[in-house]
This record gives structure tokens, sequence and C-alpha cells, in this order.
């Protein structure tokens, strides 16, 4: 019984095998051992991803799930917008009216409690309240409203999709350990990241395009490094790793067939490579070598489908004119949202946009403005966009950066500058569509901002539950590495009911 | 079950034996070719150790053999005795021969294998046969009798208040064949009782009769096994095959009531029906195919699905489990007209639920087969040339709630046909070519239906904070950051002690924490962390010290 759960042991007997078979294929029994390999691949390797009881199995055909939603899905796919850096709760989303009495008092021991600091901060002699310089408004949702700061009009009008989340932290203080967290559940480098644990979940929804898409837009304000690791496959497959495509020129690299390459002859020449493949797959029955594979095969058909996809010109005026002034302008933001909205109704699960600049240690209120007028506009235009064509039903629209910001000032605080430190303790995200419960808000911080009051989130229950819509059981989507199954939620993670549609 | 003892184990070890003899038989046969091989190129014998493995391994399958015979359930008649008496012999021989080996006569002891061989294939060929039923082997050589269906012998304009009349040869041995015949027939013969012909069930089996004159129905072996509870090991069918429906045990009960007649017609009892013979043959390919498989509606045909995949259809079951599928065009858009859509979907039509077709290429054909599709429930038709005509072949479909008709080119003649929807809660319609007052008719024909026209209107805010004044009670730190804190920076927070609750030392305001409403001073920096601790410990010891009077 313990047997088949022993890793080392499964370890072993495949070693074995495969050595085995590695001998009698130069021997006597060549022709039997490369039959006998043939018929056990489909055993061998369908068996390997799925290590948790009751999860089906299935083909390697990147057309094919993998796993399958374990129940019905509200969501189809996964619009996210990543915000690098941190955007401040205070100034867009989280409403302190009471701070404009504190203006320069300093932040009570009570409130901070003796927390950990970052080394930018720790050093100041005080920590001066800073209450928002931006007013807020109060827009209609489907409880008592939802105050918005004047940052984000075009966002406003579409409160009554947004579920807000005013109670979200997390565990890291610094960006590169909270963003690997909130893509991957962990803050070790290594894990797959969220849309690789969907693509190998999901599996795709249209074989023409990779299953997970990244865009990145460049910021105003202060940038941070971006790893490609943050859209990673860990240690899945590597076919699920995200699939970046490009600002500048071609989306995608060598896209365009070389001078006098046909399309026949690419085709011949892909069909020897595969063939080649093929057999040194069945010589080290390494599944890596079946990744490498398919994906020729798809960049070989993204020659076709990505020119249609990043070509424009079939959008008509008016949609152009929603997205805003820079939708033509390839890699920015609205570029970008109008690109997801294209990938989404193609079929392409998981569309992840990072949006860079968001973190501001001085000078706020003017590189927030920056970065708010890059995003509000073409954010609000997807969720129109998509609420429109019958997309927003079953695609799950998620907008989050990896912390919060400090209550209190880092440096000079005046009356119209001031900056904002790290703060993990509490901060908003919203999520919009695909089975979360629409013109919501959830949570509460004290009035500073700084703690959570009322029904905390932590990132291990935002993707239970984002999983839920999703259609899977957090805890039984898995796979067996080193030993362990592992889980986007790790050993955590609870669905939170109240988020749900 | 507790292991007490190595004995309650045995009757593992005797389970183990179609695990175990696999070995001897690989062993045996490949030392026998090393030996055939080594004897032409005049080698050396295989190593001793390689004949030691064969033999004990001969020993082990023999030895665990007898074991599971000696499970009172397990019967299987001559062919069990033989392939004993065989496995036991073959043992012997497999001893022989290692004895041979070890003392180094080597052409005695090739001879030898040979002959083991001579006995192992006759004892796997009867072992075989038990499992899989005689005639296993040549079985694909033979020429199968089809088995002709009967069909109930029941006129339509019977009357009504007259008795439903069975047969033996129409109903009762079907129901047999259905599901006792796969291990009580001619190929496996379990517990020595055949039930494929009257005979053979007349001639009983291991246990006695299965019928007997003059013995009330329900006790009849025959009924009385399929009557136990399932857990029960004496029940049949096992309670992992396919069980008789409550029509099929009537029927039995009526015909061992009547006598178990062969050539004349029963009255099967009041309010009792015949078996449906449909359920009967889908609970006869269940009985074939894997046993351990629910029941239920059966899944879209793997093949169908290939094919869709390989033309770039997504294609997957609404849930896990489910035979009901979301179809997917998103991939295919540009190469999916109406022909391929009837090609595709005309194998798929029971089991559609979810299907997208938006920026295809259809136009109203495809509509047709769509309201065919009777588990129907959500529809994207967005951006395609279904126009009113078409969307009229959809009305009164049962299932349809959700519905996607943004930028398609209808007009206010289809409205009607959106009416006349009975399960419909969600519709897109954005640029679909209504006109305001259609729009405006349809609001108020469908209260209940989510209707999307995509209208865009810009944000208005329900209200907005007035301008914003900062005000504090704190000083201008702007004016010199590193002056000493002064008087005015604690005016608004005077703790309400005077001793420091945690060290008893007076208080120092500048060392203050706000707590449930008050500010509480301590001594010096230290203190209020040791509060937050246990602050509830400290305020007590606060309060106790306010009402015992400083």
């Amino acid at each position: 019984m313990t047997d088949s759960h022993d890793p080392i042991r499964e370890r072993e007997l495949l070693l074995t095998r495969r050595r085995f078979f590695g001998k009698a294929a130069g021997g006597l029994a060549g022709g039997l051992g490369a039959l006998a390999m043939n018929s056990l691949l489909g055993r061998e390797l369908g068996a390997r991803p799925h290590t948790l009881a009751g999860m089906p199995g299935g083909a390697m055909s990147p057309n094919v799930p993998l796993i399958g939603p374990h129940f019905k899905p509200k969501a189809k796919r996964v619009i996210y917008m990543h915000m690098e850096g941190a955007p401040s709760h205070l100034d867009l989303y989280d409403y302190k009216p009471g701070l404009r009495a504190r203006f320069n008092q300093d932040l009570p021991d009570s409130i901070r409690n003796g927390q950990r600091l970052t080394g930018m901060t720790s050093g100041q002699a005080r920590f001066p309240i800073a209450p928002s310089v931006f007013q807020f408004s109060r827009y209609e949702n489907n409880q008592d409203g939802l105050w918005l700061s004047e940052l984000l009009p075009h966002t406003g009008s579409m409160a009554k999709e947004i579920c807000m989340i005013n109670s979200m932290h997390t565990e890291a203080i610094n960006h590169e350990p909270a963003i690997t967290f909130f893509q991957t559940g962990n803050q070790q480098p290594g894990r797959p990241s969220f849309g690789s644990w969907m693509s190998y979940g999901l599996g795709s929804a249209n074989a023409n395009l990779p299953t997970f898409v990244v865009m990145i837009t460049q910021g105003i304000g202060n940038m941070q490094a971006l790893s490609a690791r943050f859209w990673g496959a860990g240690f899945l497959p590597s076919e699920h790793q995200g699939c970046k495509l490009r600002s500048g020129g071609d989306p995608v690299l060598y896209l365009r067939d070389p001078d006098g390459v046909s399309r026949e002859d690419r085709r011949r020449m892909l069909d020897l490579v595969g063939e080649l493949n093929e057999r040194e797959y069945e010589r080290s029955l390494d599944p890596e070598v079946q990744a490498r594979i398919s994906q020729y095969e798809m960049a070989y058909r993204m020659q076709m489908s990505v020119p249609e996809l990043t070509d424009f010109s079939d959008e008509d005026e008016k949609t152009l004119e929603m997205y805003g002034p820079e939708v033509n302008k390839p890699g920015s933001f609205a570029s970008n949202c109008l690109m997801a909205r294209r990938l989404a109704e193609r079929g392409v699960r998981f569309i992840q946009l990072y949006m860079r600049g968001w973190d501001q240690h001085g000078n706020l209120p003017n590189e927030l403005k920056a970065q708010t007028n890059a995003v509000d506009q073409p954010q609000a235009a997807l969720l129109k966009d998509l609420k429109r064509r019958g997309l927003l039903d079953d695609t799950l629209v998620l907008w989050a950066g990896e912390f919060g910001r400090t209550v209190y000032s880092q440096g000079q605080l005046t009356k119209t500058n001031y900056g904002r430190d790290h703060h993990p303790r509490a901060y908003s995200v919203w999520a919009a569509g695909g089975g979360m419960k629409p013109g919501i808000s959830y949570g509460k911080t004290d009035e500073f901002g700084y703690n959570i009051t009322e029904n905390p989130v932590d990132v291990h229950n935002l993707h239970a539950t984002l999983l839920h819509c999703l259609g899977f059981d957090h805890a039984k989507l898995g796979y067996r590495h080193q030993g362990r199954d592992m889980r986007l939620t790790d050993v955590a993670g609870e669905v939170i009911p109240e988020l749900l549609a | 079950m507790p292991i007490e003892s190595l004995s309650d184990l045995l009757p593992v070890f005797g389970r183990m034996h179609p695990l175990l003899l696999h070995l001897p038989i690989g062993l045996l046969v490949g030392l026998a070719l090393l030996e055939c091989v080594a004897g032409i190129r005049k080698h050396a014998a295989a190593p001793i150790f390689l004949v030691f493995i064969a033999s004990a391994t001969a020993i082990f399958s023999a030895a665990s053999g007898w074991v599971l015979h000696q499970e009172a359930s397990y019967a299987g008649g001559d062919l069990l005795e033989t392939h004993e008496a065989l496995g036991i012999a073959t043992a012997c021989c497999a001893v022989v021969v290692f004895v041979l080996r070890a003392f180094g006569a080597i052409a005695m002891y090739r001879i030898a294998l040979l002959l083991t061989i001579g006995v192992l294939v006759p004892t796997g060929h009867f072992g075989a046969e038990m499992t899989h039923g005689k005639g296993f082997l040549f079985e694909p050589l033979e020429e199968q009798a089809e088995p002709v269906e009967q069909v109930p012998t029941q006129a339509p304009d019977q009357d009504p208040d007259a008795p439903i009349l069975a047969s033996y040869e129409a109903h009762v041995q079907p129901f047999f064949n259905r599901k006792c015949v796969a291990c009580h027939g001619p190929r496996k013969v379990k517990g020595e009782l055949r039930m494929d012909t009257i005979e053979h069930l007349l001639a009983g089996g291991e246990s006695g009769p299965a019928i007997e004159s003059g013995v009330a129905p329900e006790d009849q072996e025959l009924l009385f096994r399929m009557l136990l509870p399932l857990d029960d090991d004496n029940h049949m069918p096992p309670d992992h095959k396919a069980q008789p429906s409550e029509a099929e045990l009537g029927l039995v009960r009526a015909w061992l009531a009547a006598g178990a007649p062969v050539d004349t017609e029963f009255a099967i009892g009041e309010g009792a029906s015949l078996p449906d013979p449909e359920a009967n043959e889908a609970d006869a390919a269940q009985t074939s195919a894997d046993p351990d498989e629910p029941e239920g509606p059966s899944p879209a045909p793997e093949a169908v699905l290939t094919t869709l995949r390989d033309r770039l259809v997504h294609v997957q079951p609404i849930e896990a489990g489910s035979v009901e599928l979301w179809i997917d065009f998103a991939a295919a858009s540009a190469a999916t007209d109406d022909a391929s859509v009837r090609e595709l979907l005309t194998p798929l039509v029971n089991h559609v639920s979810e299907l997208s077709l938006a920026r295809t290429q259809i136009s109203d054909a495809s509509l047709e087969l769509i309201a065919a599709m009777p588990a129907l429930s959500r529809l994207d038709l967005r951006e395609t040339a279904v126009t009113d005509a078409g969307l009229a072949q959809l009305a009164e479909h049962p299932h349809i709630s959700e519905l996607v008709l943004s930028r398609t080119k209808l007009s206010d003649a289809a409205l009607t046909s959106l009416q006349e929807l009975p399960a419909l809660t969600q519709l897109w319609i954005w640029e679909a070519g209504f006109s305001e007052d259609g729009l405006l008719a349809l609001r108020e024909a469908l209260p209940e239906v989510r209707i999307d026209t995509g209208d865009l209107q810009g944000a208005v805010a329900l209200e907005t904070e007035g301008e914003i004044v900062f005000t504090s009670d704190a000083p201008d730190y702007d004016a010199d950051p590193n002056a000493e804190a002064g008087e005015g920076s604690v005016v608004s927070l005077t703790p309400i002690n005077s001793v420091c609750p945690v060290s008893g030392s007076s208080v120092d305001p500048r060392y203050s924490v706000v707590f449930d409403g008050r500010v509480i001073g301590f001594c010096c920096p230290n203190c209020p962390k040791t509060f937050w601790d246990d602050p509830q410990a400290f305020l007590a010891k606060l309060d106790a010290g306010a009402s015992g009077g400083e």
C-alpha cells in the first residue's frame, strides 16, 4: 500500500527500467526493447503528473487537459494584472478620511506594534502619518458604494463588477520574495507560477497559441527587477511556462521565416527534427524532449496565429478609443489590455499583464498620478469590453500588487509630497468576473490602513478561492516533486465563500 | 482484520499465486533457451544461481497454488485437479534440475530441463483455462454464432388489463445471458454451474440444484442467492458486477412460481413489468466491459473527440466525470463553416452543454442542428452571420439559459424568438441590431433576464469628498525635523494613568499607546511591548490600581 507512495522506490523503479531498456535496445532484444518501451511510455508518463488520489490521467498532447477541472468551473480563463512595485492602497482603494486630521502625527506604537520595517525606513527618527493627497469618490456597487481615489475615475465606472478586497496581507516585505510568493505560493524561487499551474490543470483551449501568455508594460515610476521565473513552470513540464510576448518588433522572436525558406521547407525541417527528437525520447524517456517537440509545433502554428492576433486593424474606432490614446503604442498598458481581450476570446487560458513602476518610496503623488493615468482607462475598458462580449462571466480578472505601502511617510513629508515604504500587513487587491462576487468590498483595516481589523485574506486563501472559481479543489491540484505532492497553496489555503458569486 | 499470527497471512500467500506463477514460467523457459544456445555453441552452462531461482520460484508457485486451493470458496472441478497435479510435478522436476546442475551433471541437467518444460507447458495451459475459460486460446479461430436477440412478444394492441405474459425463451434465458452466463457458461464454469441452457441449469452446481420442485420461489437457490444482501459472500451476481433490476427479479420469481416452465408462457405479477430490453442491453455492455464503471449516460465516443481536437476545436467535459461537453471553436474560427459544424457536432448532439461558435463563418443553417441539442445551456454566436430566421429555430429550446448574440445581424423581428426561450437568464446583445424601442420592449417582456447591451456609461460618482484639508495637533516638524518633541506633541495623548502598569514607575507621556479608546502611559519605550503581549492582564492591573485609590 505504502510502496506506491514511496518516491525513492518510484525513482529506483524508473531508473532500473530505463537502464534495462537502454541495454536491451543495444543487444539481442533490440526490437523487443523498443516495442516494449513504446507501450510503456504512455503509462509511465501518463501516470507521472497525477500523484494525488482521485485525479485522472491524460495524454501529453497540448490540446488535451492533463487534469481538467474537478467540478464545474465559473471561470474558464484568467486575466491577471500584476502591478509590480506595490501600488499604494491608501492613495487608491483604502479610504481613510480620518487620517486627514492626523497629518504629520507620529504613527502610534500601538499600531506598528514593533513590527519589522525595511532597511529603508527602519533608521528613520519618526514615522509621520501621510494622509493621501487625493480626493476619494463613492461609486455605486452592489453594497453601500465603493470609495475610489480620484486617480481611478474610469475604474469607478465598473464598480458594480469589482470585488474589492481591502484586507489582503502577505508574508514578504521585499519585492522579489513577495512577487515570488504571490505568483507561486512560496517565497523561495523554484515553484511553478499560478499561470503554469493553470496551464497544467486547465490545458489549452487553443492549440495555436500558448496556454499562458505574459506581457509587460514598462512603468513611469521607480522600477524593480522583473525576472522570467515569475512566470516559470518550476518543476512542472516546461511547456507550462509563460510565453512572453515582446512589445517591440515581432511579438515573438523569429516569428517570420528567413528569406528563401518557404512554409513547406519549414514544415519538412520540423518533421525531420521531430523524428530525431522522437528517437531521443525513446532512448532517454526524458519528458522534456516531449515538451520540446510540442513547443516546436506550437511555434510553427504561432507563425500564423500571432500576426493575426497582434494586428489591431479589425478593431473598430470606438473600441480603440475606449482603451485610450496609447492603445496603438505596442507595449503600453492600453495595448496590452486590448491584447488581453483578443487573447481571451481566442481561448488563451492565462493572460498575465505586468505593469512596472509602482515602487514609490518618494515623490509618490506625482509618480502615482502618472502610473494610474496609464492603467485606469485601459483596465476599465478591458472590463467593459469583456462584459459586452459575454466574456466577463467566465473570465476571472485579478488586479494585484505584491504588498501595500506604509501610512507613514518615507523621507520628507510635506503637504504635497511624500513617499511610502513597503507594507505587507494590509493592502487592497480586486477581482472581477469569473465567479467572484461582483460589486462588493471585503475586509477592513484600522483607521490607519495599517492593520487588518476584519476578514483577513492571505495569499494562500486568495489562491484557493481563485482556483475554486476555476473549478479546482486547491488541495487536489498537485504534482509529485522530490517526494512530496506540491500545490500552489502548499499546505495552507482556504476558500473564502463570501468572495464567491 | 488484525493480523495475529503468520498463519493469517497464508491466504494472502495463496492469492499471490497468479503473480508468482509467471516467474518459474519465464525463468525455466529462458533457461531452456539459454541451454539450447549454449549446447549448440559449446558454451558453459547457465550459472547455478539462475537455476536455483527458477527452482525456488517453481516451488513457491506450486505451494501458493496449493494454499489457494484450500480456500473452500474456490471451485474449479477437474481442471483444477489436473492443474494442481501438473504444478506439483513441475516443482518436483525443477528440484531435480537444480540438483543435477548442482552436481555438475550438465548433460542430464539439460535433458531434465527440457522435460520440465514439457510438464510446465500443460500446467500453464490448464491454469489459463481455469482463469479465462475453456477454449480461450483458440476462440478467435472459432466461428461465433451470433446470439439471436429476442424481442418481447407483446402485441401493442393488447388489452391493458390482461396479465402480461412472459416466456423462458424470450425473457428468462436472455436475462441469464445478460447477467449470469459470463461466469456460469461454456467459457467459465464458476461453482460448477452453467446457466446457458435449461438442461445445465437444472443439473445444478457445486452446492446442489439451482431449482428444485416443490420449493417456494424465494427459497430456490437460484433466486435466494440474488436476494441475499449485497455484502453477503454468497450473493449473486457478485457485488462489483451489474445487478438485476427489480423487473428482472420479478420475472425470475414469477417464472419459478409458475414451476419454471420452458415451453409455455407464464403471467408475471400485477403491477410488475417486463424488463426494459434497452436498459438491459446497456447493462449487458457494462457487464462485459469494465464492471467498476458507474452507471450513467454513455460518454461521447473518444474517436469523435479526437477528430474535433485534430481540427483544433476545443472540447472537454464541463466537469470531471461528466458526459456533457464544453466545445469552443475559438482556434478554428476562421475555418469553421456550416458544413464543418454539421460534420463535427452531429455525433455529439446529445452531449453539448456549452457551445461557442463566436467569430466563426457559420450561418443560419447551423442553427437547426444546434436547436436539436437537448443539453445545451450556453450558446455563444457572437460575431457570426446568424439572422432572425436562424434564431427563430432556437425558439422553445428548453435549456438555453445564456445566449451571446453580440455583434450579430439581427433585427427587432428576432425579439419574439428571444421571448420564447423559457430557460433564458442572461443575454448579451451588444450591437446585435436591435432598435431602442425593441430593447425597451424586450426588457419589459423579460424582466428576470439580465440583458447586457454593452452601454458604455462614464463613471458617475455618488458622492465626492470635499476639499482636502490637513489638520493635525502635531507640531510643524518640517520647521526643524531634529528638534526635541515639545509639549504639543502629547496634548492629544494624555495618559489616563500616572503609574506604568508594567514596571510600576511613573509614566512618561511620550511613551503612550492608545488601547480600546484609552490612552495608556508607560515609563519607557520597552514597557509597551510587554503590554502588547497581554493587554488585558495589564489593563486589569491598571483598573485594580485605579479603584484601589492611589
